[in-house]
């Protein structure tokens, strides 16, 4: 069976981890490291957007900077996250890989499995919902983006452990603040967190182990447990430090 | 010099938000957002560059909007060329529309 490498990198800050991804995505596209499957989480909260979105108008900076929530841009399309109470994942993988299907609304499809499989073995039924979402008795659970650069498949997405819709939205742009709170509620409505499913599912280890079953299901393939490449770590802290930390990019749109 | 916000839910789609400068009646500034997706990503900023110093409804427009989804290195989704055209002539429209005399702020 096809190995993959795995990584439990554990909980980031969003620099540290929009960086990890990307570097993950060029040590692959390089030929130095094996298709990977990454799962991590946020600490502290933050948000990202998606890389088409404006800044300004997607977040309230000020209320983030009062807070200390950061914002970052992911090279991944798509829409803002608060990114708190989640297990998150990243696929790399070559857009040669015989895995992989050339088309991309296939390939979200493939790529959702791995947490549609591992939602079932937490005794939760999930369906695709495209192009990005998965939902659970139609809510969504998930949120998804994929990138393709050099060759390589980045996928992304947010398993939502546990949500506070209200919180996430005190830190949004709302296009009408008499509406905020009608939105917050239809976004309760629409949303849900594993919390809300099962016992014990806000618990991150619990649904790390539940996904690194499904993934390897769902995309057939050996998960075998490795580290990051010191090259890695090292490309990583440079996107950190000189892309996800400065507003040249986060605020570029 | 206007400026322009515009904001349309594309049917089956995203949610494309357009920012647009207009002077001396052409696009001086132009940001097309939002949460859809388009790969390769960087090409948005080119083609909001080809759309500078043109009228909202010239044909350089349309034709520029549509070469582009045409090009078989775009892929997209969730944004059509259709959406991005029908809000540039929207704010054409409404820059026809506003008294020349005055600076008008959206």
């Amino acid at each position: 069976m096809t190995k993959w490498r795995l990584l439990r990198t554990g909980h980031s800050t969003g620099a540290e981890n929009m960086a990890t991804d990307e570097a993950i995505l060029f040590h692959h596209a390089e030929g130095k490291v094996p298709p990977t499957l990454r799962l991590y989480g946020w600490s502290p909260p933050m948000i990202s957007i998606g890389y088409f979105q404006s800044l300004a108008d997607e977040v309230d900076v000020e209320v983030c900077k009062k807070l200390g929530v950061e914002v970052i841009r992911r090279i991944t399309g798509g829409g803002a996250v608060y990114h708190k109470d989640e297990v998150t994942y990243s696929v790399v993988a070559s857009e040669t890989n015989p895995l992989i299907p050339k088309n991309i609304l296939e390939s979200y499809k493939l790529i959702c499995g791995g947490l549609i499989e591992g939602l079932a073995k937490l005794g939760v039924e999930a369906t695709f919902a495209p192009l990005n979402d998965i939902v659970s008795g139609g809510k969504k659970i998930s949120g998804n983006a994929q990138t393709r650069r050099k060759g390589c498949v980045l996928q992304h997405g947010t398993l939502l452990t546990s949500v506070d819709v209200s919180e996430m939205f005190s830190l949004l742009k709302v296009p009408d603040e008499k509406l905020r709170s009608k939105l917050i509620q239809a976004a309760s409505e629409r949303v849900v967190g594993l919390d809300q499913l099962i016992d014990d599912g806000n618990n991150f280890e619990k649904v790390v182990e539940a996904l690194e079953k499904g993934f390897a299901e769902a995309l057939g393939v050996e998960l075998e447990p490795g580290e990051l490449t010191d090259s890695e770590k090292e490309m990583a802290k440079k996107l950190e430090r000189e892309k996800y930390s400065r507003k040249e990019w986060n605020g570029k749109r | 010099m206007s400026e322009f916000k515009k904001v349309y839910k594309v049917p089956d789609g995203k949610l494309l938000k357009v920012f647009a400068k207009i002077e001396d009646g052409k696009f001086s500034k132009l940001a097309i957002t939002g949460d859809f997706f388009l790969h390769p990503e960087e090409s948005v900023e080119e083609l909001e560059l080809q759309l500078l110093g043109h009228a909202p409804n010239a044909p350089e427009i349309e034709k520029s909007v549509r070469d582009f989804f045409a090009s078989p290195k775009t892929q997209a989704f969730g944004i059509t060329p259709d959406a991005i055209l029908k809000v540039l002539l929207e704010i054409g429209d409404e820059l026809n529309n506003q008294p020349t005399s005055k600076e008008a702020v959206q």
